[in-house]
């Protein structure tokens, strides 16, 4: 092609040509739309007319015949970018036309994009004439034409070409492809519509911000196509006229949605870091192998000591701040992170902070992505950990010096029953009842061993098995008993569970020699109930008296009645049927002595206290037969209010007669100083779901009190006789049947005694 | 068997009140006998016939002291042995100064209690002749003026009738008129018999011949002395 390149001159306005018929072409430029945009003084010179009108066309100085086909392979051009060459006639104004070639090839930036036209006309009418020579030109175009158009089909991005108002004016097969449409579809629709309603504001006004002076811009939006969210980057060109208005736009553009995916997840994962590194829990760092720290969170700094400041400054720096002693740490880290690892084992170490203080940390580094020699780190305090570690480890020392030093067996549990920790104590005892056979301590099933451990009956062990199980399982809060050992000489043990203040429960369980402290006890029972006894024998003594007379009356009318049958005998002649009424008293009489005898001996006896269900206003009935003549004596009246229908007690007949007993002989002794007709004890029983009751109620003196706190102390007396152990033995009593006993000054005269007793609930009930 | 004498029996053990009964019975006497000396002393009347009481002294309520004490109150005074279960000194002291028969302790020889029973009917029977003749001297000495009444208060002190005369401030004949008429209602024939007759109603307890009475107690202290 033997086209001439214009010389670039423009051509100012009133500028002409002298001569068309020159050899030197006319030159002309446009824009993206096919108005021409300048040119050369050589087209001014052969067309005659001023820019302006040039403008507007030359279709005016076009042959009429040759005006259509001329505008329409213009036009055709401009949507193709293609190049043209066409042939017309134009009015030469010195007359006549002439035929020019006006060839016209798009030109494209640097970055391919369309330019324009550059184009030339050139007078060919006399080449006209030498057509065969310029048909070889006319080949040439073709080829270029197509082969043009062959690279632009072939690119993959997506290429269209639009109006202003966003009618297509080209679009390549990938823009087809990539919507989903024919060129037929599309060519002619508008742009607009193909956008989805919320970003095509956004796109308009990105066209619209194109401008003659910044012609290319690039934009990136989320679109939907087909239902899927994808990501366009849109490279968008404007073509301007001479006044700056757009006269069409070309945009090339591709899907970038994987890059912006890949984006979006580095930048989300960066924020997530950034967070984390900002958050100040951890300690965090970037680093890298020179020993920089060239970042750090408020955490990090504040743990080895330095300003944000200092960091800036460089003056921070992870060698430096590692003690001798401990660099062969971070090196081996290093080395771990050369060799490709991403993560070096976390390490403990120290930094020396900047206050000279040394801290220990646990480090953890990573590197970045494609470096070896850089990454983020986490350095933790580990000061609280370290203290925390050496205090348990006191604590630990300190428990198993305590729990070995215990002279009692100790054996700690887990849930299963299995022995977790002992004492040497137990792994002693425990051996010496199962024998060399069977493993006593850690390691055991302490619920196995139980029975042979504790060497004692089958009984003693279900009932230990149950409390451990019952602590085992939380059904109850602690269990403890006392079970005899079946040794020589007897010992005595108590066993007791604690459940474990431990996440994965268990127990522990302690057994502790307590035969002394039974044996004390046995005693002490011993010698209250000798106490008791002696107390009680005493009180008989003291009512010898009375004693006497309920045993003489029966004597008494015995005799009388033997000495008034001897006399019938000898005088009257048929005494048979009064003697056998005498005989029926004599009888009666014999037996009743021999009730006072049978009483007053359970009285005296020593022996084991018995318990068995009993009923408390019997229990009155007969305590008042044995103090029927004494009342008598005192001239004390008894008054009884018994509620018939008080439910049993458990208890000591013998025991809980004693205290009835006293209470009432107290009551009497109380009114000694008073006249004879407010002379009285009142005996009322009373009960409720819980408790009965027992009161006994005299018009005496009442309580001094100054002795109130007194009167339940042992050998405390207010009398002139007695050993002052009478209230202090029946409280001891009445404690030892679970019960209270209580007393109160009358709000009139006297005082009140109160013995509450536990209801006796039948087993199982 | 009205005429028979009657023994009240009061103890509150139902078995010693049958059989003591049953032995009194067997003696001979009418029993009358109660639970309880509240009931006794609701329903004693004083029999004609001897009587006495056999009672038990501790019982509930009414003691049998506290009974004594009773009827001595109401005048209904009747020998009383007491039985005991339990004989203490201060009670026996006390019963027995109150003018009990005898104080027998449970149980007792049914000949002891029936010679108790016979004491105490044979004291009740002086003591019922006893109350007659005092009875019948109170009805003489009623029926004596003021001024023969005078006369006999002053005649038994052993005064003579110059001196009573000059007392009453009156002649001695007047006196001696008004001491035959004395001796006459009181059935006397001599002043031994008057002055006997005048302490038997008691005449000594009071009176203005108290001071003499203290005189002549004076001298078995002063022997003594």
């Amino acid at each position: 092609m033997r086209t001439q390149s214009g010389n670039g001159e423009l051509v100012g306005y009133g500028e002409r040509a002298s001569d068309l018929t020159g050899n030197a072409p006319v030159i002309w430029g446009s824009g993206p739309y096919q108005f021409c945009t300048f040119f050369n003084r050589r087209w001014l010179s052969f067309a005659g007319q001023p820019l302006t009108e040039l403008q507007q066309g030359w279709f005016g100085e076009v042959h009429p015949d040759d005006d259509s086909v001329c505008l329409q392979t213009h036009r055709r051009a401009f949507i193709r970018r293609q190049p043209f060459c066409l042939e017309y006639r134009v009015r030469d104004p010195k007359g006549g036309y002439r035929w020019i070639r006006d060839e016209g090839r798009p030109s494209f930036g640097p970055d391919g994009q369309f330019a324009g036209y550059m184009g030339s006309c050139v007078d060919i009418t006399r080449q006209k004439e030498l057509e065969e020579d310029l048909k070889s030109i006319d080949d040439e175009l073709v080829c270029s034409e197509r082969r043009y158009r062959a690279v632009v089909e072939d690119q993959t991005e997506l290429i269209c070409r639009f109006l202003p108002d966003g009618t297509f004016t080209f679009v390549n097969d990938a823009y087809c492809r990539y919507f989903g449409l024919t060129p037929e579809e599309l060519m002619g629709r508008n742009l607009w519509r193909l956008i989805s309603p919320y970003h095509r504001e956004k796109a308009r006004e990105f066209v619209e911000s194109l401008t003659a002076e910044h012609p290319v811009a690039t934009i990136e939006y989320p679109v939907v196509n087909n239902g899927e969210p994808r990501w366009h980057q849109w490279t968008d060109r404007g073509f301007f006229d001479e006044a700056g208005r757009a006269i069409e736009f070309q945009a090339v553009g591709r899907d970038i949605t994987e890059r912006k995916q890949a984006e979006e997840a580095l930048r989300e994962s960066e924020v997530k870091f950034r967070s984390i590194f900002d958050l100040n829990i951890v300690p965090l760092i970037y680093w890298n192998a020179d020993g920089q720290v060239t970042d750090a969170n408020d955490a990090y700094l504040e743990l080895v000591g330095y300003s944000r400041e200092e960091l800036k400054r460089g003056k921070v720096r992870w060698d430096r701040m590692t003690p001798a002693e401990d660099r062969h740490l971070d090196e081996n880290a290093l080395k771990e992170l050369e060799n490709g690892q991403r993560f070096a084992t976390p390490f403990e170490k120290h930094y020396r902070r900047k206050d000279g203080r040394l801290v220990p940390v646990l480090i953890g580094a990573a590197t970045f992505p494609g470096f070896t020699d850089r990454g983020v780190a986490f350095a933790v305090d580990m000061s609280a950990q370290k203290q925390l570690e050496s205090e348990l480890r006191d604590e630990k020392a300190l428990n198993s010096a305590i729990i070995s030093s215990l002279s009692g067996h100790l054996a700690v549990i887990d849930r299963a029953g299995r022995i977790i920790a002992v004492n040497d104590s137990w792994v002693q005892f425990a051996a010496k009842g199962a024998g060399a056979k069977d493993k006593v301590d850690v390691g055991a099933n302490y619920l196995e061993v139980c029975a042979k451990a504790l060497r004692c009956g089958e009984t003693t062990t279900q009932e230990a098995l149950s409390g451990i199980r019952a602590v085992l399982t939380g059904g109850r809060p602690g269990f403890s008993m006392q079970y005899q050992c079946e040794s020589a000489p007897v010992q005595w043990f108590e066993m007791r569970v604690e459940p474990l203040r431990h996440h994965e429960g268990g127990a522990v369980i302690s057994h502790i020699e307590v035969t002394n402290r039974i044996r004390a006890e046995i005693e002490a029972e011993n010698h209250r109930r000798e106490l008791a006894h002696v107390a009680r024998v005493t009180m008989l003594g003291e009512l010898t008296a009375s004693i006497a007379h309920e045993l003489n009356q029966p004597l008494t009318a015995m005799l009388s009645n033997a000495q008034a049958a001897q006399r019938l005998l000898s005088k009257k002649k048929n005494p048979l049927p009064v003697i056998r009424d005498i005989l029926a008293d004599i009888a009666a009489d014999g037996r009743r002595a021999g009730e006072v005898i049978h009483r007053l001996r359970s009285l005296l006896e020593k022996g084991e206290p018995q318990k068995a269900p009993l009923n408390v206003n019997a229990l009155i009935e007969q305590t008042l037969r044995l103090i029927h003549s004494e009342m008598i004596i005192r001239r004390v009246a008894v008054e009884k209010q018994l509620h018939p229908t008080v439910p049993a007690v458990l208890g000591d007949r013998v025991q809980l007669q004693q205290v009835i007993l006293n209470l009432i002989v107290n009551a009497a002794e109380a009114m000694t100083e008073c006249p004879l007709p407010e002379r009285k004890v009142v005996l009322s029983t009373f009960s409720n779901a819980e408790k009965v009751g027992i009161r006994v109620r005299d018009f005496g003196t009442g309580l001094d009190p100054t002795y109130r706190e007194k009167i339940f102390e042992p050998f405390f007396t207010t009398k002139d006789h007695g050993m002052g152990v009478g209230l202090w033995i029946n409280r001891a009593i009445i404690e030892a049947h679970s019960g209270e006993l209580l007393a109160v000054n009358n709000d009139d005269k006297g005082c009140t005694f109160d013995v509450m007793l536990p209801v006796h609930k039948e087993e199982g009930v | 068997m009205s005429e028979s004498p009657i023994v009240y029996l009061v103890d509150d053990d139902a078995s010693v009140l049958r059989s003591v009964g049953r032995l009194i019975r067997g003696g001979g006497y009418t029993v009358n006998a109660y639970g309880s000396a509240r009931e006794f002393l609701a329903e004693f009347r004083r029999p004609i016939q001897p009587c006495c009481l056999v009672l038990d002294i501790s019982m509930p309520g009414l003691s049998g002291i506290e009974l004594q004490r009773r009827l001595f109150e109401k005048q209904l005074d009747l020998p009383i042995i007491f039985i005991t279960g339990h004989g203490d000194v201060p009670t026996t002291v006390r019963a027995m100064k109150s003018g009990a028969v005898d104080f027998l302790t449970k149980p007792f020889e049914d000949s002891d209690l029936l010679q108790a029973v016979r004491q105490a009917l044979h004291k009740d029977k002086l003591a019922r002749r006893d109350r007659l003749e005092r009875t019948q001297i109170k009805t003489e000495i009623d029926s004596l003026t003021s001024r023969e009444n005078q006369v006999l208060r002053l005649v038994v002190t052993g005064m003579l009738n110059k001196q009573i005369a000059g007392t009453l401030g009156t002649c001695e004949k007047t006196i001696k008129v008004h001491r035959g008429r004395v001796m006459k209602k009181m059935q006397v024939q001599s002043l031994a018999e008057l002055v006997r007759k005048a302490e038997r109603a008691g005449l000594f307890v009071s009176g203005p011949v108290a001071g003499l009475r203290a005189t002549t107690s004076q001298k078995p202290q002063a022997s003594a002395m």
